[in-house]
């Protein structure tokens, strides 16, 4: 399925999983992987930064990153009127978080751990179904 | 009359320095054969032996004390005289209770009672009442002792003044162990108060592993969904990481749970570069998003110290978190920790690439309350002095030229 996948995906179809955790940045890949998208893996956002930021169709950003945090990260790409879907995950979500993520225009924001259908439906808002992009 | 017939009568002779009086309801009194002991019989019926239990009442230095059954005494000696005020002649033919501690009136009849039933009762810790009215403590043994034809008749008291041996045991032993004790529920107090302040970033040093595994649970479970076991990610491999991620969950509560607990004060031979580690690992919990780097490569020696674990941490942990503190915000932040052996002790040291300590509080660093944060106590560093003191050791700061600060501190090497 992958390799089809893989083949017939458009150019904006990548996920990015930005998060300086390397096993949570892993487990997510590998969650993504099965779902039959194309996840990219950035442990900063620098990292991140470097790469063409309109290939991918969504971002699953971890916050609490060493250097330009999550929420950081957003605003940058906000500011340059990039307007890609982005999930915000935090590992503590207090209600100053909340306001500043909704002033800088973050699609979605949860707590650390995401339940796996939060990602799910995140991801299927973002992208077209996997079975459609197939044929 | 209750003595037994084969024992001589006393006469009052200065030789014997038991003393003797009378009990109200009798003219003489001879010296009781035995307290459940056998004394041999001598030709002259009684007396060698009586003469040599006299000699060694005589000498005692504990209270050696006969009563009768319903507690009238009636033998006391020398030492009895010493430790509770009252001369033979006071004494004898008074009830025992003359001798009770207020409140401990009960004590002798139930104590006679028991006696009375055949039985013995050895160093019972009490408390009696002298004479002047002030308390002893006292350690008593009491034996029945019998007439010629067996019959229990009274009770022998061989009662200890412990009011040497309870005041040195309190003001030693006991004093000091208090203090040790205080002294350990104020160090477990701060490490408590320490855990609360980085309370709010354990939730994410826990979350990191939970949402891994659970994100590769979810994706093993969309695995067996699609029936894709043969995909080039195997399902055993994600449930092989998801393992490990329950390891290393389990690893911060391990560490959380050991520095939280209360020390048993035990010493142990332990391994420096590990404690070293372990404290690094909780104390970079809180680190958040801060760039800050820690150096722990010049640990990694075989240097075993005795310590008490905690406590070593508690000090590793307050230097790692001034450090830290002390780096904020700076460009460069570089923690770097390093240990070797010096004069038979293990010395560490931590040093910051900081801002420095003010000069003006350098003298007082280890002292409490001095602190130029602006929501410090100042406690850490008089903490960390009060534990390593008490190991022998010695904690200090050297200021390197090239800026930041540098604490050191020496512990016992494991024998």
């Amino acid at each position: 399925m992958n390799s089809i996948t893989t083949a017939l995906m458009a150019d904006r179809d990548f996920i990015a999983v930005i998060d300086n955790d390397d096993a949570a940045r892993d487990a997510l890949l590998f969650f993504l992987t099965v779902l039959g998208r194309r996840p990219r893996a950035f442990a900063s956002s620098a990292a991140f930064l470097e790469e063409r930021v309109e290939s991918f169709a969504c971002l699953l950003l971890d916050h609490h990153m060493p250097g330009m945090t999550g929420l950081e990260l957003a605003k940058h790409l906000r500011l340059g009127d990039n307007a890609v879907p982005i999930m915000l995950i935090t590992g503590a979500l207090t209600a100053e978080m909340r306001i500043r993520a909704d002033a800088i225009g973050i699609e979605e924001i949860c707590e650390k751990p995401p339940t796996p259908d939060m990602i799910v439906a995140f991801v299927n808002r973002s992208l077209p179904p996997v079975s459609r992009i197939q044929r | 009359m209750w003595w037994p017939k084969s024992c001589t009568t006393i006469k009052s002779n200065s030789d014997f320095a038991l003393s003797y009086g009378r009990a109200k309801n009798d003219k003489k009194f001879r010296l009781p054969a035995a307290a459940n002991m056998t004394i041999p019989h001598d030709p002259v019926p009684g007396f060698a032996a009586s003469s040599l239990l006299a000699a060694v009442v005589a000498l005692s230095d504990d209270a050696i004390i006969s009563t009768t059954l319903k507690g009238i005494i009636t033998s006391w000696n020398a030492s009895a005289e010493r430790i509770f005020g009252y001369s033979a002649p006071d004494a004898v033919g008074s009830p025992i209770t003359l001798l009770a501690a207020t409140g401990d009136e009960d004590e002798m009849p139930a104590v006679l009672a028991r006696v009375a039933g055949g039985e013995s009762v050895a160093h019972f810790e009490t408390a009696r009442r002298h004479k002047n009215g002030t308390v002893v403590p006292i350690s008593f043994s009491i034996s029945p002792f019998h007439d010629a034809r067996g019959t229990i008749v009274g009770a022998l008291q061989v009662v200890r003044d412990m009011t040497a041996s309870k005041a040195s045991a309190e003001t030693l032993s006991h004093v000091e162990a208090r203090v040790l004790a205080l002294h350990r529920e104020l160090l477990h107090a701060a490490r408590l108060r320490e855990l609360g302040q980085i309370c709010a970033t354990l939730a994410h040093e826990m979350n990191q592993p939970l949402s891994a595994i659970a994100s590769y649970l979810a994706g093993s479970r969309q695995m067996l969904k699609q029936n894709a076991l043969g995909e080039k990610v195997g399902l055993d491999d994600a449930l092989r990481r998801a393992s490990d991620q329950v390891v290393r969950a389990s690893e911060v509560v391990r560490r959380l749970r050991g520095y939280a607990k209360p020390s048993d004060g035990q010493l142990q031979a332990a391994s420096l570069a590990e404690i070293i580690e372990e404290t690094a690992a909780l104390a970079t919990i809180d680190l958040g998003a801060a760039g800050t780097t820690v150096d722990l490569a010049q640990t990694c020696n075989p240097i075993m110290v005795l310590v008490d674990r905690v406590e070593i941490q508690q000090v590793l942990l307050n230097l790692f978190r001034n450090g830290f503190e002390a780096m904020a915000g700076k460009d460069r932040q570089l923690l770097s920790v390093s240990s070797r052996t010096t004069a038979g002790m293990a010395e560490i040291r931590v040093r910051d690439t900081g801002n420095g300590i003010d000069p003006s509080i350098r003298d007082r660093l280890f002292l409490p309350f001095a602190t130029t944060k602006a929501d410090g106590m100042g406690i850490g560093l008089s903490v960390c002095r009060k534990i390593v003191d008490a190991r022998g050791g010695k904690i200090w700061a050297e200021y390197p030229a090239d800026g930041g600060t540098a604490i050191l501190f020496t512990i016992p090497l494991a024998p």
